[in-house]
């Protein structure tokens, strides 16, 4: 027979319980960077305390999980692709040749290459490149790449979002991409609408990982309302950006002009 | 032959509408456009499929960004607010039928020559991401004149059909589709003042799955569609019935060319009379396209319907050719 005095000592500690789990579900809102575990692999990858660590970077597996204090850098060599997950809610894909420095847990600094990142739930963070700090909002699937000449390039791929550089806020549909320009000054650059059924073939941060993007039936749904929706296509492909952190475009020929060549 | 002809005409109207709608949308929502080769196939790792001239508009010719870059060919398009869209269509072929009146058998099996005018239009109201399922209403309406030629009396046989309703396309990954509609067909008599002959409301759900042969993209669908009828008859819903149907579409392009076979099986349960059918219709309609506009055809189809009482049982061979033009907005 249980005693009235157990019951009331079970139902304190189920309260106590409940309310250390609400503490630290809180804890973990607005924090999508905290408690990230790799769960994918290929090649060689290595995190290292921070940048200017003297300390050689350790290499990272399958189950690793990054529990350092910020800031510190993932690094992935050539030819090697790297996948951070936090449970169902955050995928982080780090691509070939690429430095990801983790300022804190809603900060992360664009050093060198692309990125992908999807997040389950709206979520506030920064993404840094060079001296320039951008401020995301939303839920989607995000895609960057800093260029050689020290800008960002930001793709949304499916989801809505919401850019904001000081008091500059630009507003991202699926399919838009969005230019960190950081010469001669700090600034976001006219949205771009890019083909997404080309885009999501051709991406090696979607293609190259063995494991599934949460988000692939959510960018199929975009690419298909995009076709219905297409007007044109231009004859262009984007490139880079040169000094003056302008967008390169490329011509495509078309192949009567190739053969004639 | 009244009889039988007001029992069997309107199945290969349905059949015809069907089969239109159904590509209409294959076409229009899959990945299977015209000129949309590079990007037919998501998630299939094309990423050494680079168009192979690439210019830089200014300095060198340089294209080693694009291969090192692991985001992906980025190219610029320009997209409506909505997708909003209107197509207009205007087809008119000519053929000859060895079962005019889609008689089982005497006299009115009779063969003759049919000049076919539809124009038609595609309301498409939108196109909408809901987060993994894209979702596009679609409004039709269509208007077709079937003109017999080739005895004295095969004209009483001409007929004209309107055909209006809505249909909502819903599409998910790995190329399944949902849709719900309600077609409305009108047939009138031509040659009696436009008389109404028929009339039918049709109810549809169907499952679609969208998936590739080689290089030929097909379509699968299963559909389930009621048909309130009413007809010139002493019982004048006689011909309402449930159907089931299946239907096989394919498309492959070479070059100019398209090849496009279909096949349509369904059952047709009659709720006011006692009589089970097994419809059945394939064909290849082989197409020159001139541009994006203008289409030559050459088809040939062959239909029957199997039924418990043989008075409705029929075989029907169309042959022709014709020309399409097309219209997008």
């Amino acid at each position: 027979m249980i005693s009235i005095s157990s019951f009331f000592l079970f139902l304190r500690c189920k309260f106590f319980a409940s309310f250390a789990f609400v503490l630290v579900s809180f804890s973990a809102v607005g924090k999508p960077f905290n408690d990230l575990e790799v769960s994918f692999s290929h090649g060689k990858s290595f995190i290292s305390k921070n940048k200017i660590s003297s300390g050689k970077p350790a290499e990272i597996f399958k189950n690793y999980r990054l529990l350092l204090q910020f800031p510190y850098a993932v690094l992935v060599s050539n030819d090697s692709y790297l996948e951070l997950i936090k449970k169902d809610e955050i995928q982080l894909r780090v691509g070939q040749s690429s430095v990801l420095e983790f300022i804190s847990p809603n900060h992360l600094n664009a050093m060198q290459g692309a990125f992908l990142l999807y997040s389950k739930n709206d979520e506030n963070w920064k993404i840094s490149s060079n001296e320039a700090t951008l401020s995301l909002k939303g839920r989607g699937t995000w895609m960057f790449e800093k260029t050689e000449s020290g800008d960002l390039k930001i793709i949304l791929l499916e989801g809505e979002g919401l850019a904001s550089l000081a008091e500059e806020e630009k507003k991202l549909n699926f399919g838009e991409l969005l230019l960190l320009r950081t010469s001669p000054k700090n600034e976001l650059s006219h949205p771009i609408t890019l083909e997404l059924p080309l885009l999501l073939a051709t991406s090696r941060l979607i293609n190259n990982y063995e494991t599934i993007l949460h988000s692939k039936p959510r960018l199929v749904s975009a690419a298909k309302v995009q076709i219905v929706r297409l007007k044109k296509r231009y004859q262009a492909l984007v490139g880079g950006t040169n000094e003056q952190s302008e967008l390169r475009m490329w011509a495509i020929r078309k192949s009567t002009e190739k053969n004639n060549n | 032959m009244f009889r039988s002809s007001l029992n069997s005409l309107p199945v290969l109207e349905c059949i015809i509408a069907r089969v239109s709608i159904f590509i209409f949308s294959a076409l229009i929502f899959s990945f299977e456009s015209r000129g949309q080769s590079k990007s037919e196939s998501l998630f299939r790792g094309q990423q050494s499929e680079l168009p192979s001239q690439i210019v830089r508009t200014q300095g060198n010719n340089n294209n080693s960004e694009f291969i090192e870059s692991d985001l992906g060919l980025q190219r610029p398009v320009e997209v409506k607010d909505k997708g909003f869209g209107y197509h207009l269509g205007f087809s008119s072929r000519i053929y000859y039928t060895n079962n005019a009146a889609s008689a089982s058998s005497g006299v009115g099996r009779e063969s003759a020559g049919i000049w076919e005018n539809s124009l038609n239009n595609f309301f498409l109201l939108g196109a909408f991401d809901l987060g993994g399922v894209a979702f596009s209403p679609l409004f039709s309406l269509g208007y077709s004149k079937f003109s017999h030629f080739g005895d004295d009396d095969i004209d009483v046989l001409d007929f004209d059909t309107l055909q209006f309703g809505p249909n909502l396309f819903f599409q998910f990954d790995q190329g399944w589709t949902f849709r719900a509609g309600i077609g409305v067909m009108l047939d009138f008599s031509p040659n009696n003042n436009m008389e109404k002959t028929y009339h039918q409301i049709t109810p549809i759900l169907a499952v679609g799955k969208g998936f590739s042969i080689g290089s030929a993209s097909s379509s699968l669908e299963l559909s389930i569609a009621y048909h309130v009828t009413k007809s010139n008859q002493i019982i004048d819903d006689l011909l309402d019935r449930l159907e089931i149907g299946f239907l096989w579409a394919s498309n492959l392009q070479i070059k100019q060319f398209q090849i496009s076979p279909y096949l349509r099986l369904a059952y047709a349960g009659y709720a006011n009379q006692n009589r089970d059918d097994l419809l059945g219709s394939f064909g290849l309609e082989t197409s020159y396209l001139f541009n994006d506009f203008v289409s030559a055809h050459l088809f040939s189809g062959l239909s029957f319907r199997s039924s418990n009482d043989e008075l409705f049982d029929f075989n029907r061979l169309d042959v022709g050719c014709g020309a399409r033009l097309e219209a997008k907005f």
